[in-house]
């Protein structure tokens, strides 16, 4: 694309910068330069282009090409707080432009009514901040048809009896059936469930002179080099460099967001790709850097009006972390199932989305089918437990099975937790100095019990359709998150949550935060729909206050 | 490579991004032609690694060699020994793995110890019986050391051949992975089977 993108002046003051370009960053970079403002994107990984993704499973998963590394960016994890966390691998987010999205899978539910009035309609649940939300599903599902519109998502309404009311069918039919759809829908109707064609954010034909997928396979955990997948890169974020009112700067960290001596945001400090510190001057911030990196900047700009870290005066900042639940149950079939070819998902069901108060625990999910392992990957972890690890039936094993083998996975609730956090790290520091992320995470019980219910129900699956052999991975109390949820949860009252309901942060009149961190509960199991259907909404809001001149108010008496 | 036609590549790559979507989908199989040619052209990596060794010694080698057999043995199909999986981690140890040249260095001598306590009138892991070597990899299997050839033996035995590994593809024929860059469907059996009852049920239906 010939389009020149807008550059910057060091010094110039724009009207929005925005930290991250991942689901929720690129939406608002481009709604907002849309509606005529200057926006500067400040992203921490690089900007790759479709020619630089490759089929190489091992350059691009092992060597973290997409995401971030670890060795760079240590995170220290630990149960509780009483425990000293140690470090460990414990998040995997996008760290290119594109964030998250880049890499994905695409599953694309929405949420359902129940997730944004779980609490009123549940009561309160022991041990868990269960909150409803300032909005409810009504008020978003404008935005999630537009989601599906404006990136392009594949999917079939109406087969799903589950399925929330919609004012728009899906923009185009769903991605073609593979063997574990195939096998799935069988096995589920066998046991009188609703199994429904996924809803993918992958072209299942082309699209807003955009291509159709090819099924190359390369997918989960790869960036498409067609495009078709529904990235922010291959979607808004073109379109917001075409308003020339737009600058997607890579490789620029951003350590710190400074205010002036009446509590605005004045702008940004952040490390530029040779490490030198830059500052962006912006007439507002919108935070956009994932359920983790958001919490860990508002911790980082600690200042004498902000003494516990900006927009923090409720302490909640970093609080509420969900993962949500993830239980896999795996079965080996007869005939090659030959899951390496095309996109991932092809079948899901959300018979259990709402489960039944009598069982005793909170929460809810729902279950598809799915082999995404290439060759390496399924060789050193996709076996059964107890087989060889080398040798001629190893051999035999992989050379059996790695065409044969479905994976039955449960995705499931996480309830908020006040405990379940993001902290700075009092020792550890990444490669530029700063303080790592800390997490301290240990899964509510009903959580467990969820992850357990479902994956009960994947096995039962399994045998219905039915697997020659079948196991499935213990339910175990999490360590590592890719959903990074509920950190800076929305809410209407200040000591209760960070954010108000269109997105501002409680303390700051200028400074917003839209991403996974504003989720109030963590839905089941697949947010990025609805973190992509919130930038639209908080899009609208945010035009809609700075017409009224409200994002240059005086800062709240604190 | 033909010059002229990589600039028609080029050309067709830059008329895709301006495209109007009915123009696209009628001129959709050769762009898609053109730009993962380009692509793979692009990204001209030397294919497969000669058979020579850069970083270990031919003692060295010999033992790395034998292990990876002991993993991926040769049987009625091919090997670690036949996917060169020796030259990916004499390679890969100079390039994309040159930072786990410590660890592998201890994983090596991790191996050497046991031969030593194991068998210790012997003069190196190569020279041994397979049983033998069996034997001693079986002391440290469930080692970082252990865990550390595994992890290379199959990414060489199954990794990407630009990275020279998985020399003449072996590795993905003998586990039944086809690494074209398309694909179309049917997929496999089950799906295959579910759009053969889907075409009977319609045609059921019509009568």
């Amino acid at each position: 694309m010939n389009q020149v993108m807008r550059k910057f002046a060091a010094g110039d003051e724009v009207d929005f910068a925005i930290i991250g370009s991942g689901a929720a960053g690129g939406v608002l970079a481009k709604e907002l330069s849309m509606a005529g403002f200057s926006v500067v994107v400040l992203e921490q990984g690089p900007y790759l282009r479709e020619e630089d993704f490759q089929h190489n499973e091992f350059r691009t998963i092992f060597q973290h090409t997409l995401t971030n590394n670890p060795k760079r960016q240590p995170v220290t994890f630990r149960k509780t707080e009483q425990e000293k966390a140690k470090v460990q691998s414990t998040l995997l987010y996008g760290r290119v432009v594109g964030g998250g999205t880049v890499h994905f899978t695409a599953n694309y539910w929405r949420f359902h009514e129940i997730d944004f009035i779980e609490r009123s309609k549940r009561g309160a649940v022991a041990g868990a901040a269960l909150a409803d939300w300032p909005i409810t599903y009504a008020d978003l599902e404008p935005y999630y048809t537009k989601v599906e519109w404006e990136i392009g998502v594949s999917g079939q309404a109406g087969v799903s009896p589950f399925d929330p009311p919609r004012s728009k069918p899906y923009p185009m039919p769903p991605l073609p059936i593979k063997s574990t759809g195939a096998i799935f829908e069988r096995g589920a109707r066998k046991m009188g469930w609703h199994p429904f064609p996924a809803p993918i954010a992958i072209l299942s034909q082309n699209y807003r002179n955009r291509a159709g997928c090819v099924h190359c396979g390369y997918c989960e955990q790869y960036g498409c080099e067609m495009g078709a997948k529904s990235s922010t890169l291959a979607t808004v974020i073109p379109e917001a460099e075409r308003t020339g009112r737009c600058e997607i700067r890579a490789e620029s960290y951003v350590r710190e967001i400074r205010t002036d001596a009446a509590g605005r945001v004045t702008g940004v400090a952040y490390f530029d790709a040779r490490k030198a510190e830059n500052f962006q001057k912006a007439k507002a911030v919108i935070v956009c850097a994932n359920g983790v990196e958001t919490p860990r900047l508002l911790l980082m700009s600690k200042s004498s009006l902000f003494p516990q870290g900006l927009a923090n005066s409720s302490g909640l900042v970093g609080r509420h972390l969900m993962f949500n639940t993830y239980t896999l149950a795996y079965g080996q079939y007869e005939h090659p199932l030959n899951e390496y070819k095309s996109q991932t998902v092809t079948r899901v069901l959300q018979d259990f989305y709402e489960l039944d108060p009598n069982l005793g625990f909170c929460g809810g999910g729902g279950l598809d089918m799915r082999f995404d392992m290439h060759p390496i990957t399924y060789s050193l972890f996709g076996l059964p437990p107890g087989a060889p690890r080398w040798g001629a039936e190893y051999k035999s094993e992989i050379q059996r099975n790695y065409t044969r083998t479905g994976i039955v996975a449960c995705h499931g609730s996480s309830l908020p937790v006040a405990t379940n956090s993001v902290s700075l790290d009092p020792e550890i520091v990444d490669e530029w100095g700063l303080p790592a992320a800390r997490i301290t995470y240990k899964d509510h019980p009903d959580d467990l019990k969820t992850g357990q219910y479902l994956l009960a129900r994947a096995m039962e699956l399994l045998d219905a359709t039915p697997a020659l052999r079948k196991w499935s991975d213990p339910v175990r109390e999490q360590q590592f998150g890719v959903h990074l949820l509920g950190t800076c949860r929305m809410g209407n009252d200040p000591k209760t949550s960070v954010i108000n309901s269109d997105h501002r942060a409680h303390d700051v009149p200028n400074l917003i935060l839209c991403d996974g961190s504003s989720l109030v509960t963590g839905g089941r199991g697949q947010p990025t729909m609805t973190i992509q259907a919130l930038a639209y909404r908080a899009a609208d809001r945010i035009v809609a206050l700075a017409k009224r001149g409200e994002l240059s108010a005086p800062a709240r008496a604190s | 490579m033909d010059t002229a036609d990589f600039s028609r590549r080029n050309f067709l790559l830059q008329s895709l991004a301006g495209a109007g979507s009915a123009w696209l989908a009628a001129a959709w199989p050769e762009l898609l032609a053109a730009k993962q040619h380009a692509q793979h052209t692009m990204r001209a990596v030397a294919v497969g690694v000669p058979a020579k060794l850069e970083f270990l010694t031919p003692a060295q080698a010999a033992g790395v060699e034998a292990i990876t057999a002991l993993i991926v043995p040769t049987t009625d199909t091919p090997g670690a020994r036949e996917a060169g999986v020796v030259y990916f981690i004499d390679h890969f140890l100079l390039t994309l793995g040159a930072d786990e040249q410590k660890p592998f260095a201890n994983a090596m001598a991790s191996v050497e110890g046991k031969r030593k306590e194991l068998f210790p009138a012997s003069a190196d892991f190569a020279s041994l019986a397979v049983a033998q070597q069996t034997e001693i990899l079986k002391a440290i299997e469930n080692t970082p050391a252990f865990n550390l050839f595994r992890s290379f033996t199959m990414i060489g035995f199954l990794g990407n051949p630009e990275d020279g590994a998985n020399r003449d593809m072996v590795g993905w024929k003998l586990v039944g992975f086809d690494n074209a860059p398309t694909h179309t469907p049917p997929f496999g059996y089950y799906d295959a089977e579910y759009a053969a009852e889907q075409a009977a049920a319609a045609k059921g239906g019509k009568k």
